[in-house]
């Protein structure tokens, strides 16, 4: 596990960027925050592509910036994959040739131990040229360059952008697997809450160059108080599961969740494994009593802990504790007010089979 | 009279040692002026352009009195190697440099600040220092500008003729280029040799100037520039 510590200042004529995390890096941390929060100059600070006012930059043992010693390693020293928004791909090269300047100088680090080219599926691209790229396969061939230089940390900067949406549905779990098999350090910098639910085990959010939250992604996206993660119509959780077994007749899984049993449609994995499971708000209903009659597969007994009015809307975000997890819901001001919601109530969080992803 | 095979020759060895010698010492200069913002860079231009509008004999002169045994550049050359500057082939070179450096600086120019700092960032994060991200992104990247460059450079040192007279002379085989050639032959009026020099010499204006033409534009497909 590799340990990050980003200590950075940064001035610019409209600007102000000061961050001051330490974090490891085990598995995916996402970066959040809408454009001009200072996601994307973060990541050229820790790229070394641009050069913080003062402080300090270590990953483990190393050093990659230090203000009071004015060292500052250069990016190609670094031993960084970096996938830009705009993939910059080399123009006079074919797909192989951009492959192969990654790969020439990536040696001397230990390559990691997976077939890239196989698994992001570019043996078709090979001998194209990459004007002649969709915008997927730009990306796809972007991250299999990345990877192939053999690097001690992954940088993706908004990958999906400049992708349309069947394209990035395509692309997100294959960004997830790759990742999660190359066991690669990676920081991943959207405004999008819902990739970075996706892809994340921690959250940073940023707002006006500053780091205002951080955590693991379950933690940061039930906070009530934050507007990143409250405001959008992606909002919701992020809980740990088990598969406990499959009902093959109706195409259900159920899973343990919180102390709970969840069910789910579809298959999911073998029974035993472990997955994550994302629940919008919106998808979530609380009921007062278990209710009948009703196609609502999941009724977990819950219990109220804080409430936040969603400033000029109907709604009201409700974070119920179920079991030793918490679940965000949202719900109508006229609703919370029916059911006289309160802190410390006890009620049921009502979600859809249908309406429960698993990852 | 016949076509002066002699003064050609000269000439093209001139045209080729000028073009190689510029095209090396134009690269870090238009790779300076197209990176750079500082104000200085506008004064770099155009000292850089001034052979552009001067007229050939302003730099002739000035070479004249800069190349003389007289001078300190003169007197160290005469030291060195027993020679003079003036009325040499070398001095020639050197006045050739000079009067063609605009030709080769431009395209280039040109061609440099067309490459894409994104790019080139996408090299360092791979893993490239500066000289392999200018020999292996910067460099295919510009191959126009580089052929430009060298096609316009060894045409216009062909065509050079008001500084040599000045400070070249007329010595077959060391200073007796083409278009002073040219000259002779019309002042002794020698119309039929003056003929043909100004055929071969139109002949290979036009070709040098439709290859870059074409070259151009079947090079130009959309993989170059943006992506």
């Amino acid at each position: 596990m590799v340990s990050l510590t980003a200590s950075v200042n940064l001035a610019r004529d409209d600007f102000q960027l000061a961050v001051d995390q330490t974090v490891s890096l085990d598995g995916t941390l996402g970066i959040l925050g809408p454009s001009g929060a200072g996601k994307t100059t973060l990541l050229r600070l820790l790229a070394g592509l641009d050069r913080p006012d003062d402080g300090r930059i270590t990953i483990g043992t190393t050093v990659w910036f230090d203000g009071e010693q004015g060292f500052h390693c250069p990016p190609y020293q670094r031993g960084i994959g970096h996938v830009f928004q705009d993939a910059r791909l080399f123009p006079h090269l074919s797909v192989a040739g951009n492959l192969k300047f990654a790969a020439k100088r990536g040696r001397g680090r230990k390559p990691l131990d997976l077939d890239i080219p196989d698994m992001l599926k570019l043996s078709p691209l090979m001998h194209r040229m990459p004007h002649t790229l969709s915008g997927g396969e730009r990306q796809r061939v972007a991250l299999g360059r990345a990877l192939l230089n053999a690097p001690n940390l992954l940088l993706l900067d908004e990958p999906f952008s400049a992708i349309d949406g069947d394209q990035r549905a395509a692309l997100l779990p294959l960004l997830r697997e790759v990742t999660m098999a190359a066991g690669l350090p990676t920081i991943i910098v959207s405004h999008n809450l819902s990739e970075l639910s996706y892809l994340s085990e921690k959250l940073w959010v940023m707002r006006l160059g500053k780091v205002v939250a951080q955590g693991p992604v379950a933690e940061v996206m039930n906070r009530l108080d934050l507007q990143e993660v409250s405001t959008p119509a992606e909002a919701g959780s992020v809980l740990e599961a088990t598969v406990a077994n499959h009902d093959s007749d109706y195409l259900l899984t159920r899973l343990t969740c919180a102390g709970e049993t969840l069910t789910v449609a579809g298959f999911v994995a073998s029974p035993g494994a472990a997955v994550r499971v994302r629940v919008y708000a919106r998808d979530v209903a609380l009921a007062l009593a278990k209710p009948v009659g009703s196609s609502i597969r999941n009724a977990l007994p819950a219990e109220v802990k804080t409430m936040v009015c969603l400033p000029d809307t109907p709604y009201v975000d409700v974070l119920v504790g179920v079991g030793n997890a918490e679940l965000r819901s949202r719900v109508t001001r006229a609703s919370a007010d029916d059911l006289g919601l309160e802190a410390g109530k006890s009620v049921y969080a009502l979600l859809k089979a249908v309406s429960v992803e698993t990852t | 009279m016949t076509l002066d095979w002699g003064a050609l020759a000269l000439t093209a060895q001139l045209a080729a040692l000028t073009t190689v010698v510029l095209l090396a010492l134009a690269t870090p200069i238009a790779w300076w002026l197209a990176r750079s913002n500082r104000p200085l860079a506008g004064w770099v231009e155009a000292v850089v352009a001034l052979p552009l509008v001067l007229p050939p004999t302003v730099i002739g002169f000035y070479l004249l009195v800069a190349l003389a045994p007289e001078s300190s550049l003169g007197a160290w050359w005469y030291s060195t190697t027993g020679e003079s500057l003036l009325f040499s082939f070398e001095g020639l070179v050197l006045a050739s440099l000079i009067y063609s450096l605009p030709f080769a600086v431009q395209p280039l120019q040109t061609a440099f600040a067309g490459i894409s700092d994104n790019l080139l960032e996408a090299g360092s994060s791979l893993g490239a220092s500066f000289p392999d991200r200018f020999l292996h992104i910067a460099l295919p990247l510009s191959r126009r500008g580089y052929v430009t460059a060298a096609v316009l450079t060894f045409a216009h040192t062909v065509g050079e003729f008001g500084i040599v007279l000045m400070i070249g002379g007329n010595i077959p085989g060391e200073t007796r280029v083409a278009s002073i050639a040219l000259y002779e032959s019309v002042e002794i009026l020698d119309y039929s040799s003056a003929h043909e020099m100004s055929l071969v010499l139109l002949g290979f204006s036009f070709l040098v100037l439709l290859l870059v033409y074409v070259s151009n534009r079947a090079w130009a497909p959309k993989s170059e520039g943006r992506l």
